[in-house]
């Protein structure tokens, strides 16, 4: 059973924690006692700032991706995409930054590093990462995981999460979090030598393992509803994004017809010719400028989707939350029932069924030296199980504590990125609507000058 | 053939003309010598003016349509919808208006009318009716004539079909229109004529400006054309970018019943997606009408390739005509020398059966000098009403260009400030979307 605070084997010795981003900035800052100050978040190269266990402000960035081709685990040729991870630390004088690490890590090195922080840190809302094939997709974007746009979009989610990772009080300080910034080889070796998927408990993926918990939590059976419904309106609201891009895409584009037209009708006129052909011309501008414009819009659905996947961090949070209130209450059962059974047998009653009373009623009552032996045994397992019990119990209430301050940071965190996402979708939507009125101011002027 | 200029007969003695519309006027102004003055155009209930035979202004104006039942000339039952026109005139002195005339007309009978003004006014561009059976529809408009926004929208056209006429010098002042206005009972013309429109034949010196402006009915009419069909599928589109947004509406309003803070403002958001989703009902409404004015141009440009055809006509007689008197001359010439050059059925007997006596050519030299004589008048008369024709219909058409060009002008203007109102509509809404998302915040 995992430790509810971090295994100090795990962790370097922390520098004072400063905490990342402000509280405007789309990745959040660290809510909790050591909240301070500010830095700030992009999405893009740099300019993301955590100052921990390299005892200095770096910054990272997944800067490129590229095509490779390798040998697989079979033996068999494959294409696979390989990021550059770029790590600089920050002078702190003079601003300047220095490449400190760089190594390239494919998707498949960056699941390892999830699943890994998913068994160390089980009261944590781990950051999800981009997903892996393209989904909500509308028409004209490809589904296909080599599609240089896909691709671009992946860089960028990648980089994302690990800025999410670095700027998580607790996460950044985790050593094969540090070592996978900036140790290549042998960084896979490493993680699988801590053993962790031995750790991990199997029950945490069945999914639809069912067991019944007799006192649950309510707070946390009503976070995983909470967790389950967010779920469901993000999907919602990432389908209908998907239909509206589509159809505004048919819309802009159809107005291409009428820059055609516009063009054959000038050339049979002759006053309005030259009006007509300048409409024309606005039409077919006003039709293109839809492609930049969804391209846009694709990172307002990714900042959704992030927040789909975070759904799930949650509900697993919860979930593992349940499998302990289980085990716990197995704990309790177990022991209760060993107490009972040597309570019988130090009385002689025999109210409870057991095997041994069985065949003794068959083969006839048991020594006392036996029974004595029988009862030392029982009293040694029932001692275990008072300890085991009483520490089951510290750690629940550790992982409580725990789980629900991450769970109250994370709460501010989406509430500030969902509301940035949700205004930079409405800003998007007038930039366009004003373009619009743009175009048809021009070919308003066109008409009018005829 | 008809007289190129009007025939006294079928025209009431007008009064001094007065132009109508102004020329900035949908309707157009008459171009000409009587140009003068301005009037308004609506298309609405009244305030066109014309005034010729009541000798006073009046205005026209179609103000109702009622669906009525009745048994055609089969004797068969018939739904067919009847149109209330109704002309009433202007008291010079307070401007009030009376109700002079008031009946009940159906489509057939516009039909009819418009075919008459087309054969006795050959050289008109005579305007159009609005057209028969919706088409260039838009998938949410029905196509169904019974429908009541198509008949609301045919209405609105035979009004302006009316005023057009109204609106031209020549045409207001005929007689049977007078009678369409004012008189119950209508009378049918059967007129062949009008079926010699369709029938092909070949001009020997075609008038080259007659040809050029055919090629450009053709070619105004393909465009129109495609812009209708473009115009349909934008209307189309945009309604279904319109209506998906009533989607988000309800996604930000399941969103808002999950979250605490969040929840005011994702509902106020939710409201305004479907304000912003309905409101595309009222545009595309309004949007019709610019599509009206673009067809009733497709139709024009019908009306424009009629009179280039007439022209083809007359030269096509005219020539037919010159033929004919040439051989007439050759034959009597060949008569008179006692040579034949030319083949006829008497040179033909006359070799078969022996010369005929001299009182015999005779004869039938007087009678082809005759024929020769009739036929120069002739002729001379048909190149007069050839040129007749001419400077007429070229006048028409010069006062239909310019008509033309502003009507159309001022539908794309139109269309282009509707698009723009849009554009701005959409922009607010989402501004307020803003403002909600950033007030539920303000503790942060």
């Amino acid at each position: 059973m995992e430790q509810a605070p971090p295994d100090p084997e795990r962790q370097l010795q922390p520098a004072p924690l400063e905490p990342l981003g402000s509280p405007d900035a789309g990745l959040g800052a660290a809510v909790g006692k050591e909240t301070e100050g500010a830095g700030e978040e992009s999405s893009g190269v740099d300019t993301m700032t955590h100052n921990n266990f390299w005892l200095k402000k770096i910054e990272i960035s997944v800067s490129e991706a590229e095509k490779r081709t390798g040998r697989n685990a079979m033996n068999m040729q494959e294409t696979y995409t390989a990021y550059l991870i770029e790590t600089r630390s920050i002078e702190h004088t003079d601003g300047q930054s220095v490449l400190t690490d760089s190594l390239w890590r494919r998707y498949s090195e960056f699941e390892l590093l999830r699943s890994y922080l998913l068994v160390y840190y089980p009261h944590i809302v781990v950051p999800p990462l981009p997903e892996k094939r393209a989904e909500f997709v509308w028409h004209k974007l490809s589904a296909d995981n080599m599609d240089p746009d896909f691709v671009e979009r992946r860089r960028i989610g990648l980089e994302n999460f690990l800025l999410r990772i670095a700027s998580h009080p607790l996460l950044c300080r985790d050593k094969i979090f540090y070592l996978f910034l900036t140790q290549e080889g042998n960084w896979k070796e490493t993680v699988n030598e801590t053993g962790f998927q031995l750790k991990a408990d199997s029950r945490l993926k069945a999914l639809n393992a069912t067991f019944r918990v007799k006192n649950p939590d309510k707070r946390f059976t009503d976070l995983k509803h909470y967790s389950d419904e967010l779920q469901s309106v993000i999907s919602h609201l990432l389908r209908v994004r998907a239909r509206v891009a589509d159809r505004l895409y048919g819309v802009y584009k159809v107005h291409g017809n009428y820059g055609r037209v516009f063009s054959e009708w000038s050339a049979i006129e002759k006053e309005m010719g030259d009006g007509l052909q300048s409409a024309g011309h606005h039409m077919d501008v006003y039709a293109s400028s839809i492609d930049d414009i969804l391209e846009d819009e694709e990172h307002y659905a990714d900042q959704l989707k992030e927040y789909l996947f975070y759904a799930e961090a949650l509900r697993a949070v919860c979930r593992k939350h349940e499998l302990m209130q289980y085990d716990l209450e197995m704990a309790a059962q177990d022991l209760a029932s060993k107490k009972q059974q040597c309570e019988e047998l130090a009385t002689g009653t025999v109210r409870t069924f057991s095997l041994k009373g069985m065949t003794t009623k068959l083969f006839g009552q048991e020594t006392p030296e036996q029974r004595e032996a029988r009862i030392k045994v029982l009293e040694e397992q029932i001692n275990e199980g008072e300890q085991q019990l009483k520490s089951k119990n510290l750690e629940g209430r550790e992982f409580v504590k725990n789980a629900w301050a991450d769970i109250e940071r994370f709460k501010e965190q989406k509430n500030r990125d969902l509301k940035e996402a949700l205004i930079s979708y409405a800003v998007m939507q007038i930039s366009m609507c004003k373009k619009g009125i743009q175009v048809w101011t021009n070919a308003k002027e066109c008409f009018s000058k005829m």
